[in-house]
Parts: structure tokens; C-alpha cells; sequence
């Protein structure tokens, strides 16, 4: 799957990711909602600030005249004083108006109210001035013009409040409109961010579980057999290690169940031979009986040629028909070839000839039953019996290295490169197919029958080499490794 | 796998839509047009005026301050419109003391009322010059006035009843004030055009206040004290509307006819419809236009007229028409 390959993090980091993924959408959620709040609160607080403002100018003003009403009145030093800190106080608020308060739309009602004020402070400086210097006529003219200002101001008050309430109220209805806006936003937000944890929960749980999903379906498919299914993906995160174990496991599977049958291979060759071996177990007892009586009446009888070769082919038949499961030595098969040999010697007479030379160290060699005396018989068949002249077979035998070395040579009609090649791949590829190559002359056994068995029973291939050419003779050559005793078993 | 990308799409599909909600909804929150702030944006004006007026919601006077406004406009200065809501001489006065306290820098006022003389001299103790506009003060010799020569249009008026009229003819007069100089002037010189012919009876004179049903009233109250009336002159912009309704009221059969005020919608109106017989029609904006070049000039130290007339005509059915 693709999203398994992008996302080859291990599942510890996803989860780490994931989180801190989840905490940034939430923590950014509420950095915002708090922004909000203070915002509206700053801007609800800026215009209360706005009236508070113009409430202290009007109350001070009222005030100043207030102190200079009661300084006119009790002419004490105190008051004078007191007069002077509310004029001052009125100054600094005036200020603070004409900086806070005054803007765009009220600039011209403000700068009135502030001239209101002005004036009102020249009135009562004047007033006060005039009363120090005892010109009554002027300081009384001049209260009443200040208290004429007061009411003034406090109108203008009144109306710079309406003013601004009524601007306020635009502003107001915007920031209550924002307020939803913000709302919808949140909303909207929260939205966004419970999609997108489902979507990375949905990413999350697929890297996670796509894998498994995939390992479930595979080891379900090995538990059916197939064992040769396509490779799991072997991602880097903890679900990727039990892919690349299950893989490994599932590849030394397929070896060891390879391995299985091509012992139970060897067993059904085994059985094969065994069967054709109790086909030719004709009533062996009456054979070997008969065969006996024959000899001991060729014996009584003078004739010692019948008798021997009466012996030898009933040893040969006991030998063909014996213990089929076991190794025997190189000697018992050089045995009976000799008596095969005299046989066929009894029927070829002087126009065959057999040599055998094998070396002492040989001859203890263990190797599979009836190896040599059907490779013998081919010989015969093959290369001498067609061949008009004088025929020789020779078995020599000797050490090489690790290995004793079997050559059977005879001087026959040999065989061309197909041939030879149909027999070589015969027994490494195909089961031998044992009938096939019997005539009438032969006890049974093939050459390839014997090529294949020597494979399984050794473990080896190519150890078999063919060296012939037509008309030149055949020379057969096995290469048998010294310490087979060990591990040749057919069983 | 087809599912798959079924349920991938409908996740980006659904995080794309809420993304673009929400920075939607995030662009309105920013489109906020907060207050400016303080100290922002202030509008830097040479001078600073005031026109005060005695009827604000009147149109004729809402005229008057247009062309005051787009004078001020030309020459960078402010004015701010001031007024009571019906004629008030005492509450006119007190906003011309707040004009003063406020320290603008000229103030324009009708001359309502001789009683405006004392706060008017403080103004120009204080430096502030003062003009009249559209109404004068009874014999005032200093202080410059622009508007109409109202005794002159009453006489316009006057004359043309006398040329219209024949044999003896009884007059009815309704004026808004009796107290309001402009609209006694106005009376004087149509009484002074009449006075040449001694077929001329003015059989009384009342004053409506300035109200339409007022008006109404009077009207058919003088109908019924003298039937035979046959001329109204009404001397302020409802007066005429009044008369007419009174008029109608008394259902009279013969032909009456009035001499009105002012182009009021509704006066050309009745004007179309042959219920008033003549206008003189007044040019506000021209008188507020004036009155703002005038104030800047003696501002600037320039004389000026004492006297700057606004140019004021008689139309009748035929001119609306055209």
C-alpha cells in the first residue's frame, strides 16, 4: 500500500506526531477564543473609558466653579487654594479629553465643549481677579457668566454623550455582529479541526492496521499452503520487523517442505524396485529348487560345465532377489558379475573377454545393490553382442583423492553424443523409468536406474561420466566418495 | 482501494470546506470598521462658523444652510447648523451665548427679534463678527444683513394686488409672527404699495405662529367675520399652505385669491393647481452662500455692504409650468 510506504516511521513517533499535532489544533482553538474575548473586552472598556472621561471634565467643571462660588462667598485662603487644585484638575482632564476623546466625527462639538471650558476658566480667573482687587460690579457679572457656562457645558456634555451613544451604537451592533462572526468562526474552526484528527486517525489506524490486515491475510494463505505468495512490504516501524520475520520464516518453510519431498521421492523409487524385484520372485523356492536338482543331476551326470553355470545363475538369481535395503560391499557385486560373467562367458565363449583390476582399498566400498552387474549387462547388450569381433570388458577400480574411481570399459560399438546425452538427463531429470530400456537379454535393471539410484543414494550429480564414441567402445566412469559407509542409507 | 479514495476525498473535501469557513468567517470578524481613534483624522479648518436658525427642520432654512456649507467647503472653513425646533427667542438667544462660549469664529443668525441686540454686542466685544441672514433687526444700522429686501418684496407683492384688482377689494392678511421683523416688513411694504389706492380695505391681520393648522384656523375664522374678503397674502412659508386649507374649509364659492411666501414643495404645488395665485419665491441658498463669503471677509479685515439683498421674484401658474 502506498500510504504504509510514505509513513515508515515507527508506531511510537506516529503516536508522538499524532498528539502533538492534536494539542497544536487545540491549544491554537483556544489561544483564539481567548484573543477574541479580550477583544471585545478591550473594545466594550475603550468606549466606557470615552464616557468616563467626559464625566470627569463635567464634573470637574463643576467643581472649579463650586470652589471659586465658595471662595467668592468665605474669601478663606484654603479655599483659594482648593480652587486652584480643581482649576488644575480641570486642565489636566481637559487635556486628556482633547487627547482621548476627541476624534474624526465629534471633532467640532468637542472643540466647542473645550472652548466651553476654556471660557469658564477665563470667567472664573476673572472673577477671582476681580474680586481681589474689590471691583465688585465685575466679579459678580463674571459668576454669573460662569454659572451661565456651567449649564452650557453640562448640556454640551449631554449632547457629546448622545453623540457618542448614538455613534457607539453603530460600533456596538459591529462589535456584537464580529462577536457572532467569531462564533461561526470557532465553530467553523472546531469543524476543521474534528475533520482533520479524524483524517489523521484515519491515516493513523490505516498505517497501523493495513499491515496487519496484510500479515493476517498472508499467514492465512501459508496455514492454506501457499507458501510461494509475493513478499510482505517490510516497512520501518515495528509491524515492518514481523513482515521481514514472517518472510524469512515462510521462505525456510518452502526449503524444508522441498527438502521433504525429495526424500519421499527417493522412498517412491525405493518401493518402484522392491515391486519390479517381487515381480521377478516367481516362485523363487521352486526355482532355486529346481535349479539346484538341475545342477547336482548335471553333476551325477559328468557334465561339470552345466553344473557351474547352473550355480552361477542361480547365485546371480538369489543375489538379484535378496535383501533389497541394503548396501552391499564393491566385493559382493564383483561376485556376481564374475558369475554373470561365466554365463554369458558359457554363451560367447572365447569371443568375449573380462578383466577385472580393482585395488585391495576397494573392495570394502559399501554401495547400493545390483550398481555394477547391470551396468556389466549393458556393456554386454549394447556394446559387445552387436559387435562381430573380439569383445573385451574390463572393470578396474581404483583411489583418487576423496573419491574410488569405477571405470567399466568395453571395446564395443560405443554410442554417439545423443545417446549418451539422452541417458546422462534421463537419470538427472526425469524418474527412471525402469522397463523401459529392458530387452530380452537383460535381468532388468537400466542403466538409468542406476545412474538415478546412485544419485539419491550418494547425494551427488554429474559424478557419472560417459566417455564413448561410436564404434570406438564406452567407457563408463562412476566417481564414489570413499566415506559412504556414513551417510548412504537408502532408508 | 476504491473505497479508499472515496473516503480520503470526502476527508479533504470536508477540510477544505471548514478551512474555508472558517477564514470566511475569519475575514469578516476582521472587516470591523472600529471608530477612529482619538486624535485621527481631525478636520483641519481655517475657521470655525455657526448659523443659527430659528426653525431648524425647516426646509427653507436647510436651503439656507446648504449654501452656507458649500461656501464653507470652498473656503476650508466649518459651520455648524444651530437651531430651536419652533421659533424661540429666548433659547435663539442662549444659542448664541453657547456660540460665544464656544469661541467660534463667526456666527450667523436671523434677526429675529431686537432682544438678540445685547448677547449680539457681547460677540462683537469678544471679537466674533455677527451677521444676519434672510431676517433683519428693526433698525439696525451697523450690523450687516444678507437676504431678501423683505419690505421691498412686500411691496412687489402689494403692487401686484393692486394691479390685478379692481373696484373695492378687502384684504386678509395671516403672517407667521407678529413679533418677527422680516415678516413685519414684509407687511409694511405691501401695506405701503397698497396705501396708493384707497379701494384697498385690509380687513385684519393675524398671526398663525408659524403653524399650518394655526394658519387654517385663522383663515376661516377671518372668512366668517368678513365674507367678502378676496385677497390673502400670507407672509411666511406655511401661512400660505394655512390659508389654503382654510380656504377650502370654508367651501366659498367665489374666486379668492392668495399671495404667498416661499417655494415650498406643497406652495407650488397649490400653485399648479390654481389654489394660490402668486409666489414670491426667496433665494436661501443664495443668502447662505453670501453670508459665509461676508463673515470670512470681515474676518479678513474687508468691508463689506451693510446691506447685501438676495434677489427675490413673483412667479405664478404660468412660470411653474414651463
Amino acid at each position: 500500500m502506498k500510504s504504509s510506504k510514505r509513513l515508515t516511521m515507527p508506531i511510537r513517533k506516529k503516536f508522538t506526531l499524532y498528539f502533538i499535532v492534536f494539542f497544536f489544533i487545540l491549544i491554537s482553538l483556544s489561544l483564539f477564543s481567548n484573543f477574541n474575548y479580550n477583544q471585545t473586552v478591550h473594545q466594550y472598556n475603550h468606549i466606557q473609558e470615552r464616557f468616563f472621561l467626559l464625566n470627569d471634565v463635567s464634573q470637574k467643571s463643576t467643581k472649579t466653579y463650586e470652589a471659586m462660588d465658595v471662595f467668592l462667598n468665605k474669601q478663606l485662603a484654603t479655599d483659594y487654594e482648593q480652587y486652584r487644585n480643581s482649576r488644575q484638575a480641570l486642565v489636566e482632564a481637559k487635556d486628556l479629553l482633547k487627547e482621548k476623546f476627541q476624534n474624526e466625527h465629534n471633532y467640532t462639538s468637542t472643540k466647542n465643549y473645550l472652548s466651553m471650558i476654556d471660557s469658564l476658566l477665563e470667567e472664573s480667573d476673572t472673577a477671582i481677579a476681580a474680586f481681589l482687587a474689590d471691583d465688585l460690579e465685575v466679579y459678580s457679572s463674571r459668576q454669573k457668566e460662569a454659572f451661565m457656562l456651567i449649564g452650557f457645558i453640562q448640556d454640551q456634555t449631554l449632547s457629546l454623550l448622545n453623540d457618542d451613544l448614538s455613534m457607539f451604537q453603530t460600533y456596538y451592533d459591529a462589535i456584537n455582529e464580529r462577536n457572532d462572526y467569531m462564533q461561526l468562526t470557532l465553530i467553523s474552526m472546531t469543524a476543521t479541526a474534528l475533520v482533520s484528527g479524524l483524517f489523521i486517525t484515519y491515516l493513523f489506524s490505516n498505517s497501523i492496521t493495513a499491515p496487519i490486515y496484510q500479515l493476517t491475510e498472508t499467514a492465512r494463505q501459508v496455514s492454506a499452503g501457499e507458501l510461494d505468495g509475493p513478499k510482505l512490504p517490510e516497512s520501518n516501524d515495528e509491524i515492518g520487523f514481523l513482515a521481514q520475520t514472517f518472510n524469512k520464516m515462510r521462505i525456510d518453510l518452502a526449503n524444508n517442505v522441498r527438502q521433504l519431498k525429495e526424500k519421499s521421492e527417493q522412498e517412491k523409487l525405493l518401493k518402484e524396485m522392491e515391486l519390479k524385484s517381487l515381480q521377478s520372485q516367481i516362485n523363487p523356492h521352486f526355482l532355486f529348487n529346481t535349479l539346484n536338482t538341475i545342477s547336482k543331476c548335471a553333476l551325477i551326470d559328468g557334465s561339470e560345465k552345466i553344473y557351474k553355470l547352473i550355480n552361477s545363475l542361480s547365485k546371480m538369481l538369489r543375489y538379484n532377489l535378496g535383501s533389497m535395503d541394503k548396501p552391499v560391499t564393491l566385493s559382493d557385486e564383483i561376485n556376481v558379475v564374475q558369475d554373470y560373467f561365466y554365463i554369458q562367458k558359457t554363451r560367447f565363449e572365447s569371443r568375449v573377454r573380462f578383466v577385472v583390476n580393482i585395488s585391495k582399498e576397494c573392495l570394502s566400498l559399501k554401495i547400493p545393490v545390483l550398481t555394477l552387474q547391470p551396468l556389466v549387462e549393458n556393456a554386454f547388450i549394447h556394446g559387445i553382442e552387436p559387435y562381430e569381433q573380439q569383445g573385451l570388458i574390463e572393470i578396474e577400480g581404483y583411489t583418487e583423492d576423496q573419491f574410488i574411481v569405477l571405470n567399466i570399459r568395453d571395446n564395443g560399438i560405443g554410442m554417439d553424443f545423443q545417446t549418451k546425452q539422452r541417458i546422462l538427463n534421463k537419470s538427472y531429470h526425469t524418474s527412471p523409468n525402469i522397463t523401459a530400456n529392458a530387452s530380452g537379454h537383460s535381468t532388468g535393471l537400466g542403466l538409468t536406474n542406476v545412474l538415478k539410484r546412485l544419485e539419491l543414494f550418494y547425494h551427488f550429480q554429474h559424478r557419472v561420466t560417459i566417455d564413448s564414441e561410436a564404434g570406438k567402445g564406452t567407457m563408463i566412469q562412476l566417481m564414489l566418495p570413499k566415506h559412504s559407509e556414513e551417510e548412504g542409507s537408502y532408508v | 482501494m476504491k473505497q479508499n479514495y472515496v473516503i480520503l476525498t470526502v476527508f479533504i473535501l470536508g477540510i477544505c470546506l471548514s478551512l474555508m469557513f472558517t477564514f470566511h468567517f475569519f475575514l469578516r470578524t476582521l472587516d470591523i470598521e472600529a471608530p477612529t481613534a482619538a486624535g485621527e483624522n481631525l478636520p483641519e479648518a481655517d475657521y470655525h462658523f455657526v448659523l443659527i436658525v430659528q426653525e431648524a427642520e425647516s426646509k427653507y432654512l436647510l436651503e439656507l444652510f446648504e449654501g452656507a456649507q458649500d461656501a464653507a467647503r470652498e473656503r476650508g472653513a466649518t459651520i455648524e447648523y444651530w437651531g430651536t425646533k419652533q421659533t424661540n427667542i429666548e433659547d435663539h438667544i442662549k444659542l448664541i451665548e453657547m456660540a460665544i462660549a464656544a469661541k467660534v469664529d463667526g456666527i450667523l443668525t436671523q434677526g429675529l427679534s431686537n432682544e438678540f441686540e445685547a448677547v449680539i454686542n457681547k460677540a462683537l466685544v469678544k471679537q466674533i463678527p455677527v451677521i444676519m441672514v434672510d431676517s433683519d433687526l428693526d433698525d439696525n444700522d451697523d450690523l450687516p444683513y444678507v437676504g431678501t429686501d423683505n419690505y421691498h418684496a412686500g411691496y412687489e407683492l402689494g403692487s401686484a394686488v393692486l394691479t390685478e384688482t379692481e373696484g373695492e377689494t378687502k384684504i386678509g392678511i395671516v403672517t407667521g409672527s407678529i413679533l418677527a421683523n422680516n415678516l413685519n416688513k414684509r407687511i409694511q411694504g405691501f401695506l405701503e404699495a397698497i396705501s396708493e389706492d384707497d379701494r384697498m380695505e385690509v380687513v385684519s391681520i393675524e398671526s398663525s405662529n408659524l403653524s399650518k393648522i394655526q394658519g387654517a384656523e385663522k383663515t376661516y375664522q377671518m372668512l366668517k367675520n368678513h365674507p367678502d374678503i378676496s385677497i390673502f397674502f400670507g407672509t411666511s412659508a406655511l401661512d400660505s399652505l394655512g390659508i389654503s386649507e382654510g380656504i377650502k374649509k370654508m367651501n366659498a364659492a367665489r374666486q379668492i385669491r392668495v399671495y404667498a411666501f416661499d417655494d415650498l414643495e406643497e406652495t407650488v404645488a397649490l400653485l399648479k393647481a390654481g389654489e394660490i395665485h402668486a409666489i414670491m419665491k426667496q433665494e436661501p441658498y443664495e443668502m447662505g452662500y453670501t453670508g459665509v463669503h461676508s463673515l470670512i471677509a470681515l474676518i479678513q479685515g474687508n468691508d463689506i455692504m451693510k446691506d447685501f439683498y438676495t434677489p427675490a421674484a413673483i412667479i405664478k401658474k404660468e412660470d411653474v409650468e414651463k
